[in-house]
């Protein structure tokens, strides 16, 4: 694919991140004391951590800060950012390693991130984090393994944790959940696996593991999962000591597994839920959006997919093609609506649906540039989006191609 | 253009024309509709409404908006039951997954409700015995919602192209449209806004309403938002009337309530 693809969006800039194009699963906005706006950015993999990225204008986009991680055997590829705090996850490529936690950054001064807390998640049987969640400024909530949590499958050992930063120098777990039969403690069965990788490949593609967390001050009481092969998960955590499932959803078996992420549309009792493509060339195809029912929260009901281009096209075209990350609604200087749903679909670029009848999703706006040069493969692989109150569209490619700035026409 | 092309700036024949209701596509609802002729043009439908700027109120006595068949007028069995059916109905025109304005209608009917057993005094007929209506008929009275409102822009607004402008829910009430938009922190969304911003400035006779939605959650309807004689629906009438009085006698003995 040489020439970009586009339908109502405008690229407004790009930016390679310093020849670091890699971007992760973690972008978020900062709005200065001093009006600037700092977009951070998580990288998918070694040797970099996050970058920061003056966006104040969004046609010049500059770097202002690029940090590097402790060592190469690990990545950050989530982050968060609550006014002046950062929080960086960290996960280890082998068990045991270390560092392996949260980190948080003060960035009131974004060219000069200072640590100001960290709390390990390290262990024999653990990772560390995956992904976080971090919006209130008061819980990181996070996808990670923990010191005393022995998972009965190596790749299960990534759950629900509930950490109270309001100090940062002593972070607590304060809460925690895991898939029922994941622990070896558990009474439960272990759940049964979607088409499983070998058990040694620590990195394999099923797992009974948390990816996504989404919780939203408007809602406090409610956790909204993405919990990998075992689907959407709804926790009540008015007692964080103690969540308990309201519901389950999973389409897993005979659907490839891996749901990512549950956005709430709260105000339309829908979820937008994602299951991610982890495989190139469309082996794992069909990785969809699904749009459910959830009126009744107790009884989730799937009622249509975000229609996606074919799979005998993009599942072709070389990388991954399929879902991944959406725009979340997060709190803050964001993007807000409950009919406009963006994604970033991998070869298939950013896309943009307008879920105005909900049974019937519309596709309304796409941007696919060219595959970036010194990138893994051909095709662009758009890995994460941000959109801003302005509507401006911020898009990351997952192996080398940086950072790319859309408008929206819609 | 035609003069079948319902133009609120029109200097001739201004008239307004109003989809609401569950409509996923207004331009072919539009293409379907045969608007009538003429500088007084009117007509309620079940789906639509085309007013001129005389056109009388929108109540939920208004005919055209309520279908129901013989069968189920002859299970109403009072005043309550059959104002249960309108405030069904018009639920039924929204999306099941449009809660703040279904909490929003919802409010409204509690509000009419209240307003009516508040001003019994003065709705109560002179002499109870012998009048053939109570009080609680004057809840029909009551401005007609109209929800999911989509109205039609003039034609110069995209080359004689139809184009509509959404607002959450419309009432028509005496010569004034009563725009209602229902703020739930959404971003705006460039297209929507122009169209939107675009009725605001050019409809004669449009009153926009935003409601926020710490409005709604109070669990009282916004009555303070709205003009007084939203409140006093019933003062303009000599009597109430139902959702199904015959036309012949509309004309002639309710036909002054109307000018």
């Amino acid at each position: 694919m040489s020439e970009t693809q586009s339908h109502n969006m405008t690229l407004l800039s790009h930016n390679d991140l310093s020849g670091f194009g890699g971007v992760g699963e973690g972008m978020a906005l900062q709005v200065t004391n001093k009006d600037k706006r700092i977009l951070w950015i998580a990288h998918e993999g070694p040797p970099k951590n996050f970058t920061g990225v003056d966006v104040s204008d969004p046609k010049n986009t500059k770097i202002v800060c690029q940090t590097e991680l402790p060592h190469q055997n690990m990545r950050s590829n989530s982050l968060e950012v609550t006014g002046d705090i950062l929080a960086v996850a960290y996960q280890v490529y082998e068990l045991g390693l270390e560092p392996a936690g949260v980190e948080l950054f003060d960035i009131s001064e974004p060219e000069n991130p200072k640590s100001i807390g960290f709390h390990s998640t390290a262990g024999p049987h653990s990772r560390g984090v995956h992904c976080l969640w971090f919006v209130d400024g008061e819980y990181v909530h996070m996808a990670s393994g923990a010191p005393d949590f022995t998972p009965r499958h190596p790749r299960d050992d990534q759950f629900y944790q509930i950490i109270d930063v309001r100090n940062p120098s002593k972070m607590e777990e304060v809460g925690r959940w895991w898939y029922p039969g994941t622990s070896e403690k558990d009474d439960a069965p272990p759940p049964d696996r979607i088409n499983p990788d070998p058990i040694e490949e620590l990195r394999g593609g099923d797992a009974f593991r948390l990816h996504n967390a989404n919780i939203y001050p408007s809602h406090p009481d409610r956790a909204y999962l993405g919990y990998i092969d075992g689907g959407a998960v709804i926790l009540d955590i008015s007692n964080k000591s103690n969540p308990q499932v309201v519901s389950q959803w999973s389409p897993h078996n005979p659907y490839p597994g891996f749901t990512h992420t549950v956005l709430p549309l709260f105000d339309r009792g829908l979820l937008v839920v994602t299951d991610e493509c982890i495989k190139d060339d469309g082996e794992d195809w069909p990785k969809l959006t699904w749009v459910i029912d959830a009126r009744n929260e107790k009884n989730l009901v799937p009622i249509s997919t975000l229609p996606l281009p074919s799979v005998d096209e993009f599942g072709n075209k070389g990388g991954r093609f399929g879902s991944h990350n959406l725009h979340e609604n997060r709190p803050g200087p964001s993007f807000f609506s409950e009919e406009i749903i963006i994604g970033a679909f991998f070869n298939a670029g950013i896309r943009v649906y307008n879920l105005k009848n909900p049974y019937q999703p519309e596709l309304v706006a796409y941007f696919i540039p060219p595959g970036p040069i010194n990138s893994r493969v051909s095709t662009i692989q758009m890995n994460e989006v941000y959109v801003d109150e302005n509507a401006i569209v911020y898009a990351g490619d997952r192996w080398a191609g940086g950072l790319y700035v859309l408008e929206m026409d819609i | 253009m035609a003069n079948d092309y319902p133009d609120f700036s029109s200097l001739d024949f201004p008239k307004t024309l109003v989809l609401y209701g569950q409509c996923s596509n207004p331009v072919t609802t539009f293409k379907n509709i045969s608007i009538p002729p003429g500088d007084n043009a009117f007509e309620l439908s079940r789906n639509y409404a085309v007013l001129s700027p005389s056109s009388p109120g929108l109540r939920f006595s208004s005919s055209g908006w309520l279908e129901i068949s013989t069968r189920q007028m002859l299970n109403v069995q009072s005043t309550e039951s059959l104002f249960q059916i309108c405030r069904e109905r018009i639920i039924s025109r929204t999306s099941q997954f449009s809660a703040l304005l279904r909490l929003f209608l919802e409010s409204y009917f509690d509000f009419l409700h209240s307003q009516i057993e508040k001003h019994k005094n003065e709705l109560e007929p002179d002499n109870v015995e012998d009048e053939i209506f109570i009080y609680k008929d004057w809840i029909f009275s009551a401005w007609l919602p109209l929800p999911q409102a989509h109205i039609l822009l003039p034609p110069e607004f995209m080359d004689n192209k139809p184009s509509f402008a959404e607002i959450d829910l419309a009432f028509w009430i005496e010569g004034q449209l009563i725009g209602v938009i229902i703020d739930g922190g959404e971003t705006p969304i460039k297209s929507r806004q122009k169209k939107l911003d675009y009725l605001v400035e050019k409809h004669p006779q449009l009153w926009v309403i935003k409601v926020p939605r710490d409005k709604l959650e109070e669990d009282t309807f916004p009555i303070d938002l709205f003009p007084n004689s939203f409140s006093y629906f019933w003062r303009t009438l000599t009597l109430p009337r139902g959702p199904f009085t015959p036309k012949e006698l509309i004309n002639k003995r309710w036909k002054s309530d109307s000018e």
